[in-house]
């Protein structure tokens, strides 16, 4: 069964009543345990069919179905619930609460979910641990690198125990080693716990390691290949 | 009247218990110069300085007051300046003089006539009730109050009342717009992380209420400390006085004083706070509203 189908999906943006599509006629299916990338140059509708797929805007046309919900016709306050129990996301930048410590920002989602203390303890040790953090649980993200902040990110994401979790650009502002070690970090889990990943990127590091990738030109896409 | 060698003047003759009156108006602290009754000197007065200065007078003048005693017959007595006292009431220091009461009802060929008993209260609030009390025990006296005997008082009371009213819609008007100001700065400045947090999750009335806390505990902050800093200067001028000595001149023709004690009761600190409570609130409100209506999508990637 597909974790994610996109059906006839289309966005048109207007600027100043000039319409603009970012994406049309989209169609794809995502199953469990997928590690896929959307890649494609700037402007060409990856990062708009992200935030669709995450919620974060409503196609023009079209249909999102999320674990046999569709989630295209929630209202606004309905689909942040659904975002917060389903999807984890990771951004490009500005991912973490800077007045907070790396273990309080993993912990806010849990706390958003209203799960008991001793649940939400556990698990933040465990995720820092898994990504690599457990000494850094008291440290602020402006005492951290870009890297370490990521994988801060990667561990909330995961907290929420979401069906898949989407990533928008995760490496664009890190160096060689941070990119390697937070992909390294995503594959395991993805092999590990078949937690799926989509990715929206133009980094050639995380297109390399994507088992599915799917190139989108002009809000179209034009290629859907299997690497694994 | 009150006569000097040189020249007289219509003035008003007050007979004092020298004691009582000390103990009720403290009325002795305005004698600049000389002796407050010493018990020592036989008829001997009171002038305000003004009319010292009219009379062309001095200490030790003899004057010569001269009134109607109780049968209408016109009296006259001769009494000697044993103090010269100065008060903020210009006019009233020219048309005042006092004299020990006993001294009065000797002159007058009386036993000892009181036709007025001034009280003071500790507590202001309570003078209606004590003024029906005194009407009713005795229904013969004519029994006034402050407010009876200097009604312009109350109106200008009233009026100053009214007007720091304004005054505090005016400040708190100027609050809620500070606060507007700081709260939609903090909203714009943190649009990406609203974005953020509203991706991963916190709903519209979560981050409603956030701003609205941050709100409140900037006012936690603020306010107890307004208000301390406030209690400490109204109790430093109200024990040093605030001299206004600049508008002396013409605050003593109205009878005010130029040294001004201000006074703040306690409650009052209480309705401020709350007040300020309350504007901090409702101007919060605009922000938090801006803050939910953040899109996630375009919040996150606001430049």
């Amino acid at each position: 069964m597909n974790v994610i189908d996109i059906n006839n999906v289309s966005k048109v943006y207007h600027d100043n009543a000039i319409p603009v599509p970012a994406v049309t006629d989209v169609t794809l299916h995502f199953t469990q345990g997928e590690f896929a990338a959307l890649v494609g140059p700037s402007g060409s509708g990856k990062t708009t069919l992200l935030n669709i797929i995450g919620g974060l805007d409503k196609p023009t046309k079209g249909e999102v179905i999320i674990d046999g919900q569709n989630v295209t016709s929630l209202s606004d306050s309905k689909m942040i619930d659904f975002r917060l129990q389903n999807i984890g996301f990771v951004f490009q930048a500005y991912n973490l609460i800077p007045v907070l410590t790396a273990k309080e920002n993993v912990e806010f989602i849990m706390l958003l979910q209203k799960r008991p203390k001793a649940e939400r303890e556990k698990r933040v040790a465990e995720l820092l641990k898994e990504v690599g953090l457990g000494d850094k649980m008291d440290t602020r993200p402006n005492e951290m690198s870009g890297g370490q902040q990521q994988r801060v990110a990667v561990a909330r994401a995961l907290a929420s125990k979401p069906k898949f979790i989407l990533a928008d650009e995760p490496t664009a502002n890190l160096d060689s080693k941070s990119a390697a070690n937070l992909l390294d970090i995503m594959s395991e889990m993805n092999r590990n716990e078949n937690i799926t990943f989509i990715f929206s990127t133009h980094d050639s590091r995380v297109i390399e390691r994507a088992h599915r990738v799917i190139t989108l030109t002009d809000g179209v896409v034009t290629s859907d290949v299997n690497q694994k | 009247m009150t006569a000097s060698p040189s020249t007289a003047s219509g003035t008003k003759i007050i007979g004092i218990n020298p004691e009582a009156e000390r103990k009720v108006t403290g009325f002795n602290i305005f004698v600049k110069q000389g002796t407050y009754f010493d018990g020592k000197t036989k008829n001997g007065v009171l002038v305000g300085q003004k009319l010292v200065d009219k009379l062309h007078i001095k200490m030790h003048s003899k004057i010569v007051l001269t009134f109607a005693g109780g049968d209408g017959n016109i009296v006259s007595g001769a009494f000697r300046v044993i103090g010269i006292y100065k008060t903020s009431n210009a006019q009233s220091d020219l048309a005042t003089v006092f004299v020990n009461s006993d001294d009065f009802n000797a002159v007058l060929g009386n036993d000892t006539t009181f036709h007025e008993i001034a009280m003071v209260l500790k507590d202001a609030d309570k003078v209606d009730t004590v003024n029906a009390a005194i009407k009713k025990q005795f229904p013969t006296l004519k029994v006034e109050s402050w407010k009876e005997l200097s009604p312009e008082t109350v109106t200008l009371n009233d009026y100053i009342a009214f007007i720091l009213w304004i005054l505090m819609g005016v400040f708190m008007l100027g609050l809620g717009f500070a606060i507007v100001n700081t709260m939609l700065m903090a909203v714009m400045e943190r649009t990406r992380e609203l974005g953020m947090l509203m991706a991963i999750g916190l709903n519209k009335s979560r981050t409603f209420g956030m701003i609205m806390i941050e709100t409140i505990s900037l006012t936690f902050v603020g306010c107890p400390f307004g208000i301390g800093l406030s209690y400490l200067t109204v109790t430093y001028f109200g024990k040093h006085g605030i001299s206004l000595a600049a508008f002396a001149k013409g605050m003593e023709n109205f009878g005010m004083s130029s040294m001004v004690y201000p006074f703040l009761r306690e409650n009052v600190y209480w309705e401020i706070a709350i007040m300020v409570f309350c504007t901090a609130l409702l101007a919060a409100i605009y922000p938090s509203v801006r803050a939910i209506r953040l899109k996630p999508a375009e919040a996150i990637h606001k430049i």
